[in-house]
């Protein structure tokens, strides 16, 4: 399976874009919080990391 | 919660999409979509796109982690070809290749059909062995084996996968395009499509026989003996021949051949069974009108025949039932046990290990049986069922990963050196360390990266026998090793007496040595080198300090009492106090 690439992520307050798979890996490390929040232009509004999808690869506790 | 799995289901039941239509839309395999279904994985988003497209929907309905997403009334049923094109993505050639096969199905099955055709009447013309297409096609049955201390069997892409005792590199397994896999009891044997025998911890002369052998259409593992035949009804045996289970070797006219522990059966062209080597004092193996396969352990003997009925010999032991079972397509037998595999994929136990007994009941959907002396495993197609004693952890084949059993350490030795009782022994390729455990005190242990371990003497006790054990410590693809242990009896010397002769002394002098690199090391093995070097816990203060790691692992920031690469003799490093620090992990 091959990831998208693209830089599309944007984490609030970080200015900098991140690929799904940088993306996924920085939550799963948990340098992202569950609160943290990410957006892409597809989304069109700011979300929590655990009202997503990916809160599936918060570390477990 | 993962809502999601719930949702992809809910929307592809609605309109009425099968698992692998939705899979070809996303240009992934079915049983990868599986996993996102059943919750086991997430979709990416770029993946999670197609599919909100695909399905008329915001692409944040999928990516929300919540129960409720949007379904629209549909009035009539559809067929999965329904506008699928409109939805591919775009590098999805593979799902492509896929529709233009659906689309033009009957063509293909056509064409197929008139290939099968030409394939038989030229088939029904030639003059062939009987066993001409073994070769060409794996039987569930020959998928999965087992020794008394490892398991191998052939995954769905006919590539062999094996776990447990790995001394011998019985289970250093390299090959695909197998059709049948057997183990004897320290090596693993495999057949591929083309008729062609390997092996791996077989002695090199064997090794070297086997790979010579041509057109192998079957083969069988004793104990410690291959036998074989090629597509011609010729037998070729190679190994052990202590009991003359070789003794059919250069037979011809054969159709058939079966191994046990230290036997040999052929079944001649004519139907006639013979027999060779040990069979609990037997000279033969009584009447049947075709054998289709045996399993033996050290009291057992299965006979499957053709009829799916079961037939069995003991060496000693009397049991008070018959085993009745009916419609089997695979045997295998432990020490105390027979088991049974039946064509609708349930396991059957006969004579007392009620325990094995118990357990299989929950297993369905087997396709191969297989048995050590003391355990039995199955294999479903997806993972291996195991019940009995796992010893060698010999159950933990997997799909997801192969793993090789890291061989035993040799030469394990036991010195006393001045102050110190060493331990070393010879390296083994691909440890990454090893854990040298001794009974002594309240038990000592430790994790040392090298081939040696200085343990301080005053810890034993003159004249007691103490079991030192070290075992090879593998990692990823490397599981550790069976551990080696030696005895090891402490004497003290006794001092000599003072000489008045004018012998000169001998002072002995410490050989000093480097130290690692300290810091960046990670905690963990920051605190395994210094155990190796004898440190002990009142030497040491460890300190958390406020900064965050960057990863999993705390690494170490900074240390005082020894420094990187300082040289130092044993001595003086057992006389030092050492702090160090190290990062905090966070959720830690």
């Amino acid at each position: 399976m091959i990831l998208n690439k693209g830089k599309i992520w944007h984490i609030q307050n970080d200015n900098t874009a991140y690929s799904d798979e940088e993306l996924i890996t920085m939550i799963k490390s948990g340098k992202l919080k569950a609160d943290t929040r990410i957006t892409n232009r597809d989304l069109k509004k700011w979300i929590r990391i655990k009202d997503s999808i990916y809160q599936f690869y918060l570390p477990k506790l | 919660m993962n809502y999601l799995a719930g949702k992809l289901l809910k929307l592809r039941k609605h309109y009425n999409y099968s698992q692998r239509f939705v899979a070809d839309v996303l240009g992934i395999d079915v049983l990868e979509y599986m996993g996102f279904e059943n919750g086991r994985d997430v979709l990416h988003f770029a993946q999670l796109k197609t599919l909100a497209r695909f399905y008329h929907i915001p692409v944040s309905e999928l990516f929300y982690n919540r129960p409720d997403v949007t379904l629209y009334d549909i009035s009539n049923t559809h067929t999965d070809e329904l506008n699928i094109e409109y939805f591919l993505p775009k590098d999805s050639k593979w799902a492509k290749i896929k529709l233009f096969f659906k689309q033009h199905l009957y063509w293909f099955v056509g064409a197929f059909g008139v290939l099968i055709i030409l394939f038989f009447v030229l088939w029904l013309a030639l003059d062939k062995p009987d066993k001409i297409f073994l070769a060409l096609e794996t039987q569930d049955r020959n998928r999965l084996d087992a020794s008394d201390t490892s398991v191998v069997y052939i995954d769905n892409n006919g590539v062999v996968k094996g776990s447990g005792d790995n001394t011998n590199g019985q289970l250093n397994l390299d090959y695909d395009d197998i059709v049948k896999v057997e183990e004897g009891s320290t090596f693993t044997v495999v057949l591929n499509s083309s008729g062609q025998l390997d092996s791996s911890g077989l002695m090199d002369r064997h090794a070297e026989i086997i790979r010579k052998w041509n057109n192998i259409v079957d083969f069988a593992c004793g104990d410690g003996h291959i036998i074989a035949l090629d597509a011609s009804g010729k037998v070729y045996c190679t190994g052990d021949n202590m009991y003359g289970q070789c003794d059919f070797n250069g037979f011809e006219g054969v159709k058939d051949v079966f191994a046990t522990d230290r036997g040999s059966v052929i079944v001649e062209n004519d139907g006639s069974i013979a027999v060779s080597g040990e069979f609990f004092g037997r000279s033969s193996l009584g009447n049947y009108e075709n054998i289709q396969d045996l399993d033996s352990s050290d009291t057992l003997l299965t006979i499957l025949q053709s009829d799916g009925s079961v037939d069995y010999y003991s060496s000693g032991r009397n049991y008070n039932d018959v085993p009745f079972f009916n419609d089997i397509v695979d045997v295998a037998c432990g020490n105390d046990f027979i088991a049974a595999l039946d064509s609708g994929g349930k396991v059957h136990i006969d004579i007392d290990n009620y325990l094995i007994q118990e357990e299989v009941q929950s297993w369905e959907n087997v396709i191969a049986i297989a048995a050590g002396k003391d355990y039995l495993v199955g294999y479903d197609g997806q993972e291996i069922l195991g019940v009995g004693k796992n010893t060698y952890k010999q159950f933990e084949v997997s799909e997801a990963s192969t793993q090789y059993r890291l061989p035993a350490v040799r030469n394990l030795k036991a010195v006393v050196d001045g102050e110190f009782l060493t331990v070393q022994f010879d390296s083994v390729a691909n440890a990454r360390a090893y854990l040298i455990e001794i009974d002594v005190g309240t038990g000592f242990s430790a994790y040392v990266e090298d081939t040696i371990c200085m343990v301080d003497i005053t810890r034993f006790e003159d004249g007691r026998t103490y079991t030192i054990t070290v075992t090879a410590l593998g990692e990823g693809e490397y599981a550790d090793s069976a551990s080696e242990s030696i005895e090891f009896t402490y004497h003290t010397k006794t001092e000599p007496e003072p000489s008045e002769s004018s012998e000169p002394t001998v002072d002995i002098v410490e050989i000093p040595f480097a130290l690692d690199q300290l810091v960046g090391k990670t905690k963990t093995n920051f605190e395994i080198y210094l155990q190796g070097l004898g440190i002990g816990q009142d030497q040491l203060t460890a300190i958390e300090s406020e900064n965050i790691c960057e990863g999993e692992e705390a690494i170490i920031e900074s240390v005082t009492g020894i420094s990187d690469y300082e040289t130092v003799t044993r001595k003086e490093l057992l006389e030092r106090k050492i702090t160090y620090t190290y990062c905090k992990v966070e959720n830690s």
